[in-house]
């Protein structure tokens, strides 16, 4: 698999978190454009309701979020035998990532990373990277 | 359209792939947001909230940075760091005052260009 035309065909759904309206809608321009079904959600409990009823490829997670963040998702992930214990989380973040801290978020099984503000093309380089390790 | 001290739409335009009713959607979004943004803004540094000053200016920062912001994208990364310490609330207040109106006018540009497209 090594198009980016068959990369998206192999998409059947994805989980976008994020409590910034703007950062939603450019994610739902973006898939919309590539015919990829996603499910939006404003906060970490709307993101952990979604994740007992659908089974998806990856989720977009913003890290900072009011009331329940990234951390509290990938927790609630890496303690609950749900739908998607396994499935990779795309840490959608403004923040510089060190060492020390990818360590931290190697312990909530949080691997890979898009930086905002994000396009198509480093969408789909994060993706390709998801599926390269999968 | 653009100014190239305060904004560009250019990046943002690539990204809703020359949409032109989406990327309308999209800039009422940018001012909508961030106008409270500021408005809650304005209360965090009232209240010598540093905490919140940062959450609020790290939020800004995607969209301002998708804008091309240049004057105001270096003032929300300084503030953005009071989420880890205590900041300085002099300087906060004189930075609130920059992106209150760099935004302002870019709002009001921005308003401008939806009424004429």
């Amino acid at each position: 698999m090594s198009s980016d035309s068959e990369i998206i065909k192999a998409i059947n759904r994805i989980l976008v978190v994020d409590d910034d309206t703007y950062n939603l809608l450019l994610a739902s321009k973006i898939l919309d454009k590539w015919k990829v079904k996603a499910d939006y959600c404003k906060n970490g409990f709307e993101a952990v309701q979604n994740l007992t009823e659908h089974i998806y490829d990856f989720i977009i997670l913003d890290l900072q979020m009011p009331e329940a963040n990234g951390i509290f998702v990938a927790q609630y992930l890496q303690n609950n035998q749900t739908l998607n214990k396994h499935t990779p989380i795309l840490l959608c973040t403004n923040v510089k990532i060190d060492d020390d801290y990818r360590d931290f978020l190697k312990g909530y099984a949080i691997f890979y990373y898009l930086f905002k503000p994000f396009n198509e093309e480093k969408l789909l380089a994060s993706i390709k990277n998801v599926f390269k390790h999968k | 359209m653009s100014n190239k001290y305060y904004y560009s739409l250019e990046l943002l335009r690539k990204s809703t792939s020359n949409d032109e009713d989406f990327l309308q959607l999209m800039i009422k979004t940018f001012i909508e947001t961030n106008r409270k943004s500021i408005d809650e803004l304005k209360v965090a540094i009232e209240n010598n909230n540093f905490k919140l000053i940062g959450e609020i200016c790290h939020k800004m920062q995607s969209s301002y940075k998708h804008l091309n912001v240049s004057f105001v994208i270096p003032i929300l990364e300084e503030l953005a760091q009071y989420i880890y310490s205590d900041g300085n609330m002099e300087e906060a207040t004189s930075y609130f005052n920059i992106i209150d109106d760099v935004s302002t006018h870019i709002f009001s540009e921005l308003n401008t260009y939806i009424k004429q497209n």
